[in-house]
């Protein structure tokens, strides 16, 4: 069992209804997600190319800060606000897309583009699942 | 000048956005990010913290959001309009909660009137920089 899955289990009071597995599926997604997104704009940054490199650089900020906050916003169950978990997992939807959008066209030059916007599209997902999930 | 003002004004790119609003939403958005992570430290030293903890776990997400939208209004590079606009709609609505919880203890607390009073202002910079877009 992941840790995400154990700190889930091991909250205190009731979770309500939501679909844990998916829960923690989309923690782990948004997780990996900031670091491969953090360590691609590292990367485009010492790449000889930097200068073709600078939109990619900025979608990968926003989506490692984008993707870092819903893993949090996730991780709260406490006093729990459907409005907010709703609003940051359409905004992560949205910084994924770009994200994942912009990697894939240097995919085959870069491989950290490569991988980063595999994680982008596996994020996406999960936050369009758990968004159906929670109705 | 403040700091955001003279950074924005020193970037190389001019997007066309109104600069006035996007300075003030940045910053509405950093004073409130702080106010929110403040509050959420004075409700664990209250006495009656058991009270307290929707308000806290609110805090928490209102200053993660409040932090990261503006960090993202900060880029001007490659400006997204629709990751700028869905971030700003999480930051409303992240506002709107929080200065909610808040204001029900405002009465009680300081802190959470101050941060109610935060919260407020970043919700409303947030729409306007929205109308602005």
């Amino acid at each position: 069992m992941t840790t995400t899955a154990e700190m889930l289990e091991a909250y205190p009071r009731s979770l309500g209804r939501v679909d844990v597995p998916k829960l923690a599926a989309c923690i782990e997604a948004c997780l990996e997600c900031e670091q491969a997104c953090s360590a691609c704009a590292d990367a485009c940054l010492s790449e000889k190319m930097v200068s073709d490199l600078a939109k990619c650089i900025r979608t990968n900020l926003d989506c490692a800060d984008v993707c870092g906050v819903t893993a949090r916003v996730l991780s709260r169950h406490t006093g729990y606000d459907a409005h907010i978990t709703r609003a940051m997992l359409d905004a992560c939807v949205q910084a994924c897309r770009s994200c994942g959008d912009q990697c894939a066209e240097h995919a085959s030059m870069h491989e950290h583009c490569r991988v980063c916007a595999e994680s982008c599209r596996t994020c996406e997902q999960a936050c369009h699942e758990l968004l159906a999930a929670l109705g | 000048m403040t700091a955001t003002a003279q950074m924005l004004r020193t970037h190389p790119l001019d997007i066309g956005i109104d600069r006035a609003k996007l300075e003030a939403c940045i910053e509405a958005c950093l004073e409130c990010a702080q106010a929110c992570t403040s509050c959420a430290d004075a409700c664990l030293s209250e006495k009656m913290v058991a009270d307290l903890t929707a308000c806290i776990s609110t805090n928490l997400d209102c200053a993660d959001v409040c932090e990261a939208t503006g960090r993202v209004l900060t880029r001007q590079t490659a400006w997204n309009a629709e990751v700028v606009q869905s971030m700003l709609e999480a930051c409303a609505t992240a506002c709107k909660a929080c200065g909610d919880e808040c204001s029900e203890h405002a009465s009680m607390h300081e802190h959470c009137k101050v941060c109610a009073e935060s919260c407020r202002k970043c919700e409303q910079a947030c729409r306007e920089l929205l109308g602005a877009l």
